[in-house]
């Protein structure tokens, strides 16, 4: 229930290779899981940097990130508990330890085993 | 551009709530149809909702700056006077917050 596209818009770049849906709301109001799903497909779209399509690492990198944000934000919007707030907290970069921070420390792991299965 | 945000949402790219607030940022108070006439129905409905639950100064975002207040009030407004049916009734589906002010 996932889908992703190479970005269009020019947003993307080496800073921020990588993004999911827009959320927008009320201060204090929740985010829910549909408002990660694209109506007519029903998958919850992210948008890739062109440039990472150059290094199979960098693919593993970014798709891994993002599906380990994903799946630990799906429990917690179906809760319904979530706001505004604590959503771009969870997922904002320059918060250390947050689920962004995480994400990529996952990614990080990714490509360390990518590299030992290519050592023979 | 506006054909290009048409096209991802179309695509499933980008989901209609994040054409709504690209849309509104692209959109002049002074001449709102250039941008919203051609957007789709189910879309504008969307903009409604949000325009109904915006809040100047407090709105929060995943993404960049939210759209003008000015910007927003058009676009209410805009809907609002062009959103009808052959019959006269305002052809906007309720949406949950609406029907709950309808209840």
């Amino acid at each position: 229930d996932v889908s992703f596209w190479v970005d269009e818009l020019g947003e993307l770049g080496p800073g921020r290779t990588a993004c999911g849906p827009r959320v927008d709301k009320p201060d204090e109001a929740i985010v829910y899981w549909a408002d990660l799903v694209h109506d007519r497909t029903g998958k919850v779209p992210f948008r890739v940097w062109e440039g990472i399509l150059k290094s199979d690492e960098a693919i593993v990198a970014v798709l891994g990130h993002e599906m380990y944000e994903l799946e630990r934000l799906r429990p917690l919007l179906k809760s319904g508990k979530t706001t505004i707030g604590e959503f771009i907290a969870m997922t904002c970069p320059g918060n250390p330890g947050n689920l962004h921070d995480r994400a990529w420390e996952f990614a990080d792991r990714l490509v360390e085993q990518m590299r030992k299965g290519r050592q023979v | 551009m506006m054909q290009e945000l048409l096209g991802m949402y179309g695509n499933g790219a980008i989901t209609a709530d994040h054409l709504v607030v690209e849309s509104l940022h692209k959109l002049d108070p002074a001449a709102p149809a250039l941008v919203l006439a051609g957007l789709p129905r189910g879309v504008l409905e969307r903009m409604l909702a949000y325009a109904e639950n915006y809040r100047p100064g407090a709105m929060r975002t995943n993404y960049g700056l939210p759209p003008a207040p000015d910007q927003v009030a058009a676009a209410r407004q805009w809907i609002e006077a062009n959103f009808t049916t052959a019959n006269g009734d305002h052809g906007v589906l309720p949406t949950p917050d609406r029907a709950e002010r309808h209840a």
